[in-house]
């Protein structure tokens, strides 16, 4: 049965296959043991068995005369001899009876009295082994011509064959237990140093995917196996890769960013070029009536309207674009600083703007971060919309985070270009299809720890919602993101 | 032997010498620790206490030999006095055939009693303790005449007789005669009259009436 796979991959491999090691190394151990056990008693029962119906054979041939003549000094004289000459078979009490079971001689007579009556044999077999008492009890009939005349029992000490039983049995034991743990400590050094390369990899993949593609150094390369050698050196090569692609995003990254504002600026131009003209006008009024106060005063509001909505634009995309500023948190400003960049895109396109902005002063997040992603989403959103459709943008705080909404009534997110904002990896494809704004915007809401959900918008578009949790401190948050 | 002539002379129980008086020649006697007589001991397992025959009724009993006078016609001449046999006092008896062999069957438990030679009994004591030290002396018996050195009675013209007759009464006097006679833990050997043995053929005689 297998066992579950989060307790399987829960053990590392440096300690399952010594565990494996040791699972097999104890059941060979028991199987061996059990099967040099078993032989060695059936060995010993029948060498045994050997000795006791050799002692047997000659008791009884010397027995049959004075059992006859039921001779109870002879018989223990007998018995008593053969106890030395028997020695080896180590008999403890060798008693004999006659027909009817009365004890005609004992070799231990205390315990076995002449004439007391010898407990009948009980046993199919001809001897007895019993472990517990340390004896072997054998019983022989003593026949003449084929009728019984008496009876031989015995009682065998086997005390040193059950010692040396056991002596076999610790040796087993020990043996074993010495084979298992030198196995299970070969088992472990052999694939701990088999898996070291493996968790060299593991520790760099694991580093790339937080971030950090590091190449494996030259050195550990070069002590590999070839095999491993060559896996290292794909690494590296994947790794290098790596760095390139991402050095290479950045950069496209930053002229995604100066093509936006160029087109920026053009919109830009366009609107500041509106109430340049009408400054000039107002100059040229003031040039020709100026002497008139009433006309002058005009003409001088006129010029004055047009400079601060100039100098609304340029502040704004001041605050975008310039990044050597020191960090801040996000307030209402930077949200009418959004509303005046978008304001251009809104007006050549007609659309009707729902903006609304429930958020305390002074949050604690990253304003450059925010004011980035979400002008690039709102700008986005501004290119999907059909011209005289309406776009929504929302900003509040829901919890301990700050939520924006951007809603549209284009067409919706393809499903590629929305894994671009939600999901961890981006296909090219997908950068491809929606250029590098979104992709840019992931990484801005990625780094400051949030998160963009993708949904239906009310006016048949797309809804927007970025999440963004509130910090301690925005000048470290903002340190990241940079 | 003696009596079919196969043998010059032989160390035999009193018991059969006086069973066979007429056919045998009283050569010499032993002497044992100063007298030509031993006595017959009734002997027991040790720590028994016992201290006559009658505490021994029901044992089994062990015999040395039914032609012995120790080791039999002692106790039955015993019990015959009370008009017993041994197959009635004793719940069984059986004989061993030897002096030591009785001093073997008390000591392992074999028998709980036995009729033993008091002579053989003692020089057992300082050849083998621990056998006897497993027994112990119910009592030991009157005084007997020591068991003799006889001769068949047709022999007695012969030269071989007299010539053993002389050496034996002679053994004292020389080394090597002393030396036998030390490893037999006898004193010498002297002339008794066949009158020495006349209390075992009373004994004799009382077990005869008996059966």
């Amino acid at each position: 049965m297998k066992p579950p796979l989060s307790l399987r991959s829960g053990i590392p491999l440096t300690v399952r296959v010594p565990l494996v090691v040791v699972l097999l190394m104890v059941v060979i151990s028991i199987g061996v043991s059990q099967l040099v056990l078993w032989r060695l008693v059936e060995t010993q029962e029948r060498q045994l068995g050997d000795l006791a119906n050799a002692y047997l054979d000659g008791l009884e041939s010397s027995l049959v005369d004075p059992v006859l003549r039921r001779d109870s000094w002879e018989v223990f004289d007998i018995l008593d001899r053969a106890r030395a000459v028997y020695a080896a078979v180590r008999p403890i009490e060798t008693t004999v009876a006659d027909a009817n079971g009365l004890v005609l001689a004992s070799s231990e007579p205390r315990s076995a009295p002449i004439g007391s009556t010898l407990p009948p044999s009980t046993a199919s077999r001809t001897m007895i082994v019993s472990e517990r008492d340390g004896v072997a009890i054998a019983d022989r009939s003593l026949m003449v011509e084929g009728r019984q005349i008496g009876r031989i029992n015995t009682r065998i000490d086997i005390s040193p064959m059950l010692a040396e039983r056991a002596e076999v049995t610790w040796y087993l034991v020990i043996s074993n237990a010495v084979l298992t743990i030198a196995l299970t400590a070969l088992g472990w050094f052999t694939v701990r140093r088999m898996v070291a390369p493996m968790n060299v990899l593991l520790r760099h993949v694991s580093a790339a995917a937080d971030g950090s593609v590091e190449p494996i150094p030259e050195t550990q390369i070069r002590s590999q196996s070839p095999e491993w050698s060559r896996l290292f050196q794909r690494y590296n090569r994947m790794a290098n890769a790596l760095s390139e692609r991402e050095l290479l995003l950045g950069r496209v990254a930053e002229e995604e960013r100066l093509a936006g504002l160029g087109k920026l600026a053009s919109s830009v131009a366009h609107e500041i070029n509106n109430p340049l003209g009408g400054i000039l006008n107002a100059v040229d009024t003031i040039r020709v009536h100026g002497d008139n106060p009433k006309v002058r005063a005009g003409a001088v509001e006129l010029v004055d309207r047009g400079l601060r909505g100039m100098r609304d634009i340029v502040r704004s995309i001041l605050n975008s674009y310039k990044e050597d500023r020191p960090a801040r948190g996000l307030t209402h400003a930077d949200f009418d600083d959004l509303l005046t960049l978008i304001t251009p895109e809104v007006r050549r396109k007609q659309i009707a703007l729902e903006w609304t902005i429930d958020i305390p002063e002074g949050m604690t997040v990253s304003a450059l971060g925010i004011r980035q992603a979400a002008l690039n989403l709102l700008l986005n959103a501004c290119k999907a919309t059909p011209r005289g459709s309406k776009l929504g943008f929302s900003a509040g705080i829901v919890g301990r985070a700050l939520e924006l909404e951007i809603s549209d009534a284009g067409p919706g997110l393809a499903t590629d270009v929305a894994e671009i904002l939600t999901g961890d990896e981006v296909s090219a494809q997908g950068v491809a299809t929606s250029g590098l704004g979104l992709w840019v915007t992931r990484r801005i809401v990625k780094d400051l720890g949030g998160s963009v959900v993708v949904g239906k918008s009310k006016h048949g578009g797309a809804k927007l919602r970025v999440i963004v949790p509130l910090v301690e401190s925005v000048s470290r948050e903002v340190a990241d993101v940079a | 032997m003696l009596i079919g002539s196969q043998a010059d002379g032989a160390w035999l129980c009193g018991f059969p010498y006086v069973q066979h008086r007429a056919q045998l020649e009283l050569l010499a006697v032993p002497v044992w620790r100063g007298q030509p007589l031993y006595q017959s001991y009734l002997i027991s397992t040790a720590g028994r206490g016992a201290t006559s025959l009658d505490q021994l009724r029901g044992d089994i009993h062990a015999f040395s030999d039914p032609d012995s006078n120790s080791g039999y016609l002692v106790t039955a001449a015993e019990l015959a006095r009370s008009e017993e046999r041994p197959d009635q006092f004793f719940k069984q008896s059986f004989f061993t055939y030897s002096h030591f062999n009785v001093v073997r069957a008390v000591a392992s438990g074999l028998a709980q009693s036995g009729s033993v030679d008091g002579y053989v009994y003692e020089v057992l004591k300082e050849t083998n303790p621990e056998l006897t030290g497993a027994t112990e002396i119910v009592r030991p018996s009157e005084w007997f005449g020591f068991p003799p050195i006889v001769a068949p009675t047709s022999a007695l013209a012969g030269e071989k007789s007299a010539v053993l007759r002389q050496a034996l009464l002679d053994m004292h006097t020389s080394p090597a005669g002393r030396l036998v006679l030390d490893m037999l833990r006898l004193d010498k050997f002297e002339s008794e009259p066949p009158a020495l043995f006349a209390s075992i053929e009373d004994n004799w005689d009382r077990v005869r009436e008996l059966s």
